[in-house]
């Protein structure tokens, strides 16, 4: 019943969102990304669309995105953090484009710790493993404003479920790509 | 029977007539742009705003001619242990243009409602206790429109906020900032 209620909250939200969308007049097809440049490669760090290093893909008004950021330290800890994103782009000018997004992420975390408590009188400590695979899912708006020719600035807000959907907060997102054709 | 009621419900009462007088004035200007058969401004906006006009989170936005209408919403859930609501809506007329700059008068209503665990160390047990914070934020101010580049809308607002929580009510000054791409 809890998660209904989450996902009712993460429902009307995206809705709210999605409203002007659904009442904007229809705008005819926009090139692939600005200026026609399809690929894009750089940092993206978001709450629930991956941190690290990301890829976006740009096709006609669709464009999928992807990061991801590995960890290792020195054996006692693992995380590995990957992300997508899914957008559709509402808008477009010379210098932004507007666009929706839905955005997944999964972080898996393992690593080695010690657990301290007292037995017959003394204090003992025990190495135990934990793990933690978590999943977030967002959707929200984004805008995507063009830099020195080259560069898009991107910056995504909206409302996201987190930790397996036991959170429900604002997600937001920004990222710097390089684009190339 | 006027004395029990409860200052929501007087809010509550009050709202109507404000936001009737906010409409009522950019009524005006609709109607005298129909009978000049003026094609209406009809926009919309995506961004988001923070402030105790609305509060803070992400918030659309309508224009229709000279009114222009808000809605901002931010939530945070954990466990259902720690959670805030925070819906605002407002309206602004556009009084003045100039240039890309737009000034007017923004009403703006705000509804809180925040709820989380509060743990106390009384006689070596922690006792937990719930702190609720439920009230209404009632502001009335002036507004700023700039337009970059005729998309990007960057918005100012400042004048003063009734503030009603539960037994607490202040008369305070309010602001709020927004950024929006319009289209």
């Amino acid at each position: 019943m809890r998660y209904v209620n989450r996902f009712i909250v993460l429902f009307v939200a995206c809705l709210l969102l999605a409203l002007p969308a659904i009442a904007q007049n229809s705008q005819p097809e926009t090139p692939s990304g600005k200026d026609g440049k399809r690929h894009g490669v750089g940092l993206h760090y978001g709450k629930s669309t991956g941190k690290g290093l990301a890829y976006r893909y740009t096709h006609n008004r669709f464009a999928v995105q992807a990061a991801a950021w590995p960890r290792y330290n020195n054996a006692d800890k693992f995380n590995f953090n990957q992300g997508i994103a899914f957008m559709y782009q509402l808008h477009s000018n010379k210098y932004m484009n507007l666009y929706l997004y839905q955005g997944h992420q999964f972080t898996y975390t393992k690593g080695q710790m010690y657990k301290y408590y007292v037995r017959n009188g003394y204090y003992c400590r025990e190495l135990v493993t934990y793990e933690y695979p978590w999943y977030a899912l967002s959707m929200g708006a984004g805008l995507e404003v063009e830099v020195f020719d080259a560069f898009s600035l991107n910056l995504m807000w909206g409302y996201g479920c987190y930790e397996n959907f036991s959170m429900t907060s604002i997600s937001w997102e920004v990222g710097l790509f390089y684009l190339l054709n | 029977m006027y004395n029990h009621m409860s200052i929501m419900q007087k809010l509550l009462l009050f709202l109507p007539l404000q936001v009737l007088l906010v409409f009522s004035v950019s009524a005006q200007d609709i109607t005298r742009a129909s009978d000049d058969t003026v094609h209406h401004n009809e926009r919309y906006g995506l961004g988001g705003a923070v402030g105790s006009f609305t509060g803070w989170g992400p918030s659309v936005r309508y224009d229709y001619d000279k009114l222009s209408l808000q809605f901002t919403y931010s939530c945070y859930d954990d466990n259902a242990k720690d959670r805030f609501n925070l819906f605002g809506f407002a309206f602004r007329h556009k009084s003045m243009e100039t240039g890309n700059s737009v000034f007017g008068p923004k009403l703006g209503v705000l509804l809180v409602n925040e709820r989380s665990p509060l743990f106390r160390e009384a006689s070596y047990h922690s006792l937990i206790d719930i702190y609720l914070n439920e009230g209404v934020v009632l502001s009335l101010g002036a507004a700023y429109e700039y337009l970059y580049k005729q998309h990007l809308s960057l918005n100012l607002a400042a004048g003063y906020g009734f503030y009603a929580f539960g037994k607490n009510k202040t008369l305070h000054l309010s602001f709020e900032a927004g950024m929006y791409y319009m289209f």
